[in-house]
């Protein structure tokens, strides 16, 4: 057994591969229309004057190849510079970010599995029943409306019974760890609802679609003919080997869910990455930009390669395989 | 369960998918430590015969009776212990085993869910058993293993033992070997007879003609959905009287033919079983055909005045016009000229089983 | 009033201009009604919730900084002018000059200095005083660093020379040339606590960018600041030392929302108390059913202006039939600024002519009337000019189609409908739109494509919100220093730019109002902007909430203290 020496390869790989997209994006940020200065600059008596004062002090005077080395630099010492809008580091606004995401992707993801991956369970057992044309079309549904829709109806419909916005009422004052957590909770319900009802579709089609297939392999077939309960059988061999695939999934989505909530953060004014991600771009905070998108793609290579292992955690075949290499 | 009764009797079967009639008033009758092979193309009926015999679809009519115990019209805990007697081995070893358990796992399984024994110890004794019943020798070093870790055979021979292991009175094999490398599939079927021996009433499904011969007490050919020829093997291979069964010993390539003679495969191919054609439904392929064979539906009927027990069936007009022509019963009355020559290779297929 | 800019968003909610957020600012009043049963629940561990003066306040923005070296946004503007004291403010409809920390004022013969006399009780959050050598220190800074770490602050010490403190109460401030809006000007200025800001104001200045907000921060304004989050609060309290006028307010929160539906619906649910400002657009379909919730909205004449703007670059490469100003003025008689005051303003707005605004009173020349809608004169003078129709009903000019692509800023509210309707209009007349939607930073580029040479943009619509009610707040959108800035035509006429300097010195009224009607007059004869349509200012507020003045900037805005202290909860 050498896993030490496969999962040093895999974190080789996952460093090259963020080296690579932060580099794709510190040229793509500076090359795309429009930038910080103009925007900044543009107030009455100031124009010529102040953008290069500006330029000068992000440093975007200098070749961009100059300013990338320097950015290389920087991050190699952790340092993720400082944002030209509010000119705090960069590390500092993205960790309340990511605090303030964690919770929202959280529960919205908590809800997603359950939703999705019971309404799959269902759909693949009652396959061409109702139930399952049912949760298909609903799925199929849910999945092709856009995110910041589905937010503002339920904000519509629950706007006077649960807070509309924000992650905390800011007008408690010294709350209890209590007060402050049932408070938190009621701000989180809507948009983790949103984003599980967003989310949930996919996992349910992917899921209904491995039961499908499992529930037809013989393995499955020669449990029933043994006279096995079926419910017996539909937990103990169709459920776990089907649950394999949409693991992977959820692995990957998650990833993508920490920087994609950004429709659902704005309609309910979450702080969070996505809202961060979102400011960053109109304002072309081109450090803010760079640490929002590192975030993002670590948190998308990260959870890739959890997804990795777990699914070799679940499937023998995948453990022996990889501790055979 | 009445002492006298076949370990497993199926009657007057009919499976249906939506208007297709993949099974259509089959019958067929197994008993303790008899061994059956019912051969035929894919899509004759074979695999859903099977199915329906182990449970896994509900026939629209017909009966399935295991030691005289009608499995169709039985229903929850009684018919689960009724499972427990008839067991079935699929064709893909590869596919038939949870890759999530390990050998001890899958063998022990059936003894849990039936609660055969709380002891572990027990199970332990009796999965072994089963094992090397199986023909897997030093069987406890094989318990921790997972199923890709071993080989076809391997894993056929752990299937086997999962199923043995409740000591059931039917096996359904479902092309056990088709799937296995040439070399191990003696064995496998050295395996089968040998639990045949053991009393053991074995339906093997198989698409090989040869097969069956050397290992079935009687073979039972199937042809859309329908039994067209039973008998002894040695009978139906030496003197097939059905020009279907015929023709699938024609095509059953033979070394000492040069290959540019070999004889022209069946003509077309089998008919829509959802639009069946009246009469004989080989009548559109069939080199015999009369007139008459486009309006009668032939039953399975004996050709011959043997014991029960040996009784060779067929189902063709011809034969029964040739019989009462001849009013002897001699086999060799076949329509078609009969092919005497036995064919000694088996025949290998790639076909799935029909679902 | 907050700084000038270009409404690149929606006005009542939109996140990307700068400074235009102070119309994003939602009022938020009262108190708990709706306030969660929690709130009520907090009991002894103290609940701002159950006081009847917690005015709870929605916006659309972000306050990007309470740093004024460094803010960005509208709402941080106000937010950051409710912290300190400034020497002056503007009241009224008519933004009038009044005393704040400064109890009066003498502006020399010549223009060059005034002397202002200032309050004897006022303190900072420390306790310590509030000083004439604060507000010397302040000026100073500005003045020494205005082209460098306070260049975004620069605008308002225009022509200062520098400042000076002969004593604890006396302020004089000089300047190198008379400025006519100076006491306006200085409505603008923050006084900084000089013994907290000398440090950073050290050396090059750069340190006056990197000072940052928390609940400790020293402060001498109205409020105090108790809690700040950029995405969600600013929290501020009732300055107990405050020299001015006591307001019933004693907390005061900022509260940020994402998206400006969901800020009414939180109005409707009384999580707020108010929202200042709103975009008719936006809102116009929904005021019957805020009337219906028991919501009050108000509406005032605006400064939001929406235009059309024609690159008139002489060196511009391509369709140069734009650099006649009858192809202009044809194409402004091309569009029904009646109906876009009408569908896309619900009619809370009015068809625009000149740059000077109705709302800016006596500065606005009613004799520049908009050009009528008259799609039959309009092609006469298309026509007239040999500009002659293709087999496809475009005409052509020279080589070219007079096929133009439309540069559209993505934040202006109902900007779609508003090129719709001017599409079709131009497509009576033979001229197709092509419309091009892009963000704010982009719209910049392109509109000074290439690098900042001005020659492949066309035409942009976009819209702007001066920086205060005088008139040079619009005027110097257009003189030539301002290419490169607001000057979105490349719009240069030396002509223009003399009599801009001018007026900017002339002490007199009349003689500085007759210099700006030439102004405007001029402006709109070359049509190089076409002015669309002034929308009108919107608020809304719960029922709790009184004593809401609303004004052509909203109801808050960051030169009036009147605004907050005639605030009233029930």
């Amino acid at each position: 057994m050498a896993p030490l020496r496969v999962i040093g390869r895999r974190l080789a790989g996952a460093g090259v591969l963020i080296w690579l997209a932060v580099t794709f994006d510190f040229f793509l940020f500076r090359l795309a229309p429009g930038n910080p200065v103009d925007q900044m600059s543009r107030i009455p008596q100031g124009s010529r004057q102040l953008q290069d004062q500006l330029t000068r002090e992000f440093g975007l005077d200098q070749p961009m190849v100059v300013q990338y080395v320097r950015y290389l630099e920087q991050l190699s010492q952790g340092n993720l510079g400082v944002s030209f809008v509010n000119r705090q580091p960069v590390t500092d606004n993205l960790i309340d970010a990511i605090v303030n995401t964690l919770p929202l992707v959280g529960l919205g993801l908590l809800i997603a599995i359950v939703l999705g991956i019971g309404l799959g369970i269902l759909a693949g057992a009652y396959r061409g029943r109702p139930i399952d044309h049912g949760a298909v079309t609903l799925a199929t549904f849910m999945y092709s409306l856009p995110p910041q829709w589905i937010g503002m109806v339920l904000l519509f419909l629950f706007a006077g019974t649960l807070p509309t916005g924000g992650m905390v009422d800011q007008f408690l004052i010294d709350p209890t760890p209590t007060q402050y957590l049932a408070d938190l909770g009621r701000h989180l319900l809507l948009p983790a609802l949103t984003l599980g009802l967003v989310m949930f579709g996919q996992y349910t089609l992917i899921m209904r679609s491995s039961m499908v297939e499992t529930l037809s392999d013989d393995y499955v077939l020669t449990a029933r003919a043994k006279g096995f309960r079926p419910r017996y059988v539909l937990r103990r061999h169709a459920l776990r080997n089907a649950l394999l695939p949409t693991v992977t999934l959820i692995g990957l989505s998650i990833g993508a869910m920490v920087g994609g909530a950004i429709l659902i953060e704005v309609v309910f004014s979450w702080p969070g990455v996505g809202r961060t991600i979102y400011d960053s771009i109109v304002a072309r905070d081109y450090p803010m930009m760079q640490g929002a998108f590192l975030v993002f793609t670590v948190s998308v290579v990260l959870f890739n390669l959890l997804a990795d292992a777990a699914y070799s955690l679940l499937d023998p075949r995948v453990r022996r395989a990889g501790a055979a290499r | 369960m009445s002492e006298d009764a076949p370990a497993l009797a199926i009657d007057r079967l009919d499976v249906r998918y939506g208007a297709r009639k993949a099974v259509d008033d089959v019958s067929v009758t197994v008993r303790g430590g008899e061994l059956v092979a019912v051969v035929g193309e894919s899509g004759c009926g074979k695999t859903s015969t099977a199915m329906a015999a182990v449970g896994l679809v509900r026939p629209a009519a017909g009966s399935i009776r295991v030691n005289g115990v009608d499995l169709v019209a039985t229903r929850g805990r009684r018919r689960r212990e009724l499972l427990r007697s008839i067991q079935l081995i699929c064709q893909d070893p590869y596919e038939a085993l949870d890759p999530r358990f390990t050998v001890e796992d899958v063998v022990s399984e059936p003894l849990l869910v039936h609660r055969v024994t709380t002891s572990g110890a027990e199970r332990r004794r009796l999965v072994v058993a089963a094992l090397e019943r199986a023909g897997i020798p030093s069987a406890d070093s094989y318990l921790g293993r997972y199923p890709h870790q071993l080989s076809g055979g391997q894993l056929q021979r752990v299937a086997i033992a999962s199923a043995i292991v409740l000591e059931p009175e039917v096996l359904i094999a479902d092309e056990p070997v088709s799937m296995l490398d040439v070399s191990m599939r003696a064995g496998v079927l050295r395996l089968f007879a040998d639990l045949r021996d053991a009393g053991i009433a074995i339906v093997m499904i198989t698409h090989d003609l040869i097969t069956a011969a050397q290992y079935a007490d009687r073979v039972v050919v199937m042809y859309a959905g329908r039994v067209v020829e039973e008998g002894r093997p040695d009978v139906v291979l030496s003197s097939p009287l059905h020009p279907y069964t015929q023709a699938l010993l024609a095509a059953v390539p033979d070394p000492e033919r040069s290959r540019d003679t070999a004889r022209p495969a069946l003509p077309g191919e089998p008919p829509d079983l959802a639009a069946l054609p009246p009469g004989c439904r080989f009548r559109p392929r069939c080199a015999a055909a009369i007139d008459a064979c486009a309006t009668i539906d032939p039953e399975l009927a004996p050709a011959g005045q043997r014991a029960s027990r040996d009784l060779h069936r067929v189902a063709c007009i011809r034969v029964e016009a040739a019989r009462s022509e001849t009013a002897s019963g001699r086999a060799g009355a076949a329509p078609a000229e009969a092919d005497g020559t036995r064919p000694r290779l088996p025949v290998r297929s790639t076909e799935g089983p029909v679902s | 009033m907050s700084n000038n800019d270009d409404v690149s968003t929606e006005v009542p909610g939109a996140v990307l201009s700068r400074r235009s957020m102070l119309f994003r600012l939602g009022v938020g009043g009262a108190v708990v009604a709706g306030l969660p049963t929690l709130l009520a629940a907090c009991g002894d561990s103290g609940s701002s919730g159950s006081s009847s003066s917690t005015l709870r306040i929605g916006l659309t923005s972000e306050m990007d900084s309470l740093n004024p070296f460094v803010q960005q946004s509208a709402a941080a503007v106000i937010a950051t002018h409710m912290l300190y004291p400034t020497l002056l403010r503007l009241e009224g409809d008519d933004f009038t000059v009044e005393p704040d920390l400064a109890d009066d004022y003498e502006v020399s013969a010549d223009g060059t200095s005034i002397t202002f006399r200032l309050k004897t009780k006022a303190a900072w959050s420390d306790g310590k005083p509030v000083t004439a050598r604060d507000a010397a220190f302040t000026i100073n800074t500005l003045v020494q660093h205005s082209g460098s770490a306070a260049a975004l602050l620069a605008q308002y010490v225009v022509g200062i020379t520098g400042a000076e403190a002969p004593d604890d109460r006396t302020l004089v401030v000089r300047y190198s040339e008379p400025i006519a809006n100076a006491l306006g000007l200085l409505t603008r200025v923050v006084i900084l606590p000089e013994h907290v800001w000398t440090e950073p104001a050290s050396g090059d200045g750069a340190g006056l960018k990197t000072v940052a907000y928390d609940e400790g921060t020293v402060c001498g304004g109205q409020f105090v600041l108790t809690k700040y989050t950029p995405k969600e609060i600013v929290l501020l309290k009732a300055h107990a030392d405050w020299y001015g006028e006591k307001q019933s307010i004693s907390t005061l929160g900022f509260v940020t929302y994402g998206a400006p539906d969901a800020m009414i619906k939180a109005l409707e649910a009384s999580e707020i108390d108010a929202v200042a400002l709103l975009s008719p657009s936006t809102v116009g379909g929904s005021l019957e059913r805020l009337a219906d919730r028991g919501l009050r909205t108000q509406q005032a004449p605006g400064f939001v202006m929406n235009n059309l703007y024609f690159n008139v670059n002489p060196k511009k490469t391509q369709h140069r039939e734009l650099l006649d100003p009858q192809v202009r003025r044809a194409l402004s008689m091309g569009i029904d600024r009646a109906r876009i005051v009408e569908v896309v303003l619900f009619g809370m707005g009015e068809v625009a002519g000149s740059l000077v605004y109705p709302a800016m009173g006596a500065w606005h020349d009613d004799s520049v009337v908009p050009d009528a809608f008259d799609i039959a004169a309009a092609n006469e003078i298309l026509d007239g000019l040999g500009l002659a129709r293709g087999s496809d009903g475009v005409r052509t000019a020279g080589a070219e189609k007079m096929s133009y692509k439309v540069n559209l800023a993505s934040g202006l509210a109902g900007g779609d409908r508003i090129l719709q309707i001017i599409s079709d209009g131009w497509k009576q007349l033979g001229v197709e739109v092509k419309p091009n939607t892009l963000d704010a930073a982009a719209m910049i580029d392109a509109i000074s494509a290439p690098d900042g040479k001005y020659l492949t943009n066309d035409i942009a619509v976009w819209g702007f919100l001066p920086a205060s009610p005088d008139p040079s707040a619009v005027l110097d959108h257009f003189i030539t220093d301002s290419i490169g800035g607001f000057n979105n035509c490349h719009y240069s006429d030396p002509d223009f730019d003399r009599a801009y300097v001018e007026q900017n010195a002339t002490l007199d009224v009349d003689e500085r109002r007759s210099l700006v009607y030439d102004m405007q007059n001029r402006f709109f004869e070359a049509r190089a902007m076409l002015a669309l349509v002034y929308v009108n200012a919107l608020a809304a507020s719960g029922p709790k909430l009184t004593g809401y003045q609303m004004s052509g900037f909203g109801p808050f805005n960051a030169v009036s203290r009147d605004q907050v202290t005639q605030l009233r909860l029930a």
